[in-house]
């Protein structure tokens, strides 16, 4: 059963506060008491929605430079990795529709980015960075970037 | 199913169930560097693997098995070097099973949002300067607030239990109807 001082010990032990004696305790009765051990992660999940809230807000936040919360840093990579596969995909296995003829093209478009979700930008031949939007064209002289 | 849509596919769900394999992880490792290092890594094999899924449906449980393996495997950086221990790693993925079963990341997720959103402003802007890692340490988050460390630490404190009590009523309600 949980007592009312076990959700500050349980606080406690996230941001990592407590004596080593009391965390060895409390890492005893985390693997016999399954109802703490299911409140910890309860509220190791309520930590980490209230740091991607804080990153959203951060985000939303008009003021000069946003840096990538961690948070959002995870959703970018995510977006970067996806394009990345899509990217090798479209090098290993161009696709081209049956029966369809290829138009010359002297820069072929490999891939699209499927998603992309913060600060991810794509940086042109030219030099020029332009902010990613969904479905963006990635040709083979373009290069990703992501911020953090 | 496409090499590439089950790509996207893989990214989708990943992200569909970020907070709960986060809040899994989070809880073993205890700190956010380790879990975003650690929530990386699994993201990689979830894409490298994707094809071994049989149904999305049984994506969580499989994503947390190889997040499981990962944290276990994961070298502890900083100065916490203490050794996780397996058996603990394992009764936190039992526990985090269990309660994603009873209540799913989605649902906590909605309404801690509401629950935030009815917070006073000043209050609002305590807890996103406390997690938005714009602030360096509770000194200076005090300093901005005018206020002692102790004072921001208790409100914090109150102000985290409060969306607590708030999440619990406002899911009790929803499963009530």
């Amino acid at each position: 059963m949980i007592a009312p001082d076990d959700f500050d010990r349980l606080a406690a032990y996230l941001d990592d506060a407590l004596a080593d004696s009391d965390r060895l305790a409390l890492e005893t009765r985390l693997k016999t008491e399954p109802e703490l051990a299911r409140e910890l992660v309860r509220l190791s999940r309520q930590e980490a929605i209230l740091r991607e809230w804080a990153g959203a807000m951060q985000l939303a936040d008009p003021g000069p430079a946003p840096e990538l919360t961690p948070s959002n840093r995870w959703i970018a990579w995510v977006a970067v990795l996806a394009a990345g596969v899509l990217l090798a995909l479209g090098v290993f296995w161009p696709h081209r529709e049956p029966g369809s003829i290829p138009e010359p093209n002297p820069i072929p478009l490999l891939a699209r980015l499927h998603e992309a979700v913060g600060q991810v930008k794509v940086l042109q031949p030219s030099g020029e960075s332009r902010a990613v939007l969904g479905d963006r064209a990635l040709f083979g002289t373009t290069t990703v970037q992501i911020g953090g | 199913m496409s090499e590439g849509a089950a790509q996207a596919e893989a990214a989708r769900l990943l992200m569909q169930h970020r907070t709960a394999l986060y809040g899994y992880v989070y809880a073993c490792v205890r700190n956010h560097a380790d879990a975003e290092d650690i929530l990386q890594t699994v993201s990689v094999a979830v894409m490298q693997s994707f094809s071994q899924l049989t149904a999305p449906s049984g994506f969580l449980p499989w994503a947390r098995e190889i997040a499981r393996r990962r944290i276990l495997a994961h070298r502890r950086t900083g100065r916490r070097e203490q050794p996780l221990d397996p058996e603990l790693v394992q009764h936190l993925a039992e526990a985090a099973e269990t309660l994603d079963k009873a209540q799913p990341a989605s649902a906590h997720h909605a309404a801690l949002l509401a629950c935030l959103e009815s917070l006073p402003p000043e209050t609002r802007r305590l807890i996103t300067l406390r997690y938005d890692d714009s602030i360096d340490g509770a000194e200076e988050l005090a300093e901005k607030f005018g206020r002692s460390v102790q004072a921001i630490y208790a409100q914090i404190k109150r102000t985290k239990m409060a969306l607590r009590a708030c999440v619990e009523r406002r899911l009790a309600l929803e499963d009530g109807r």
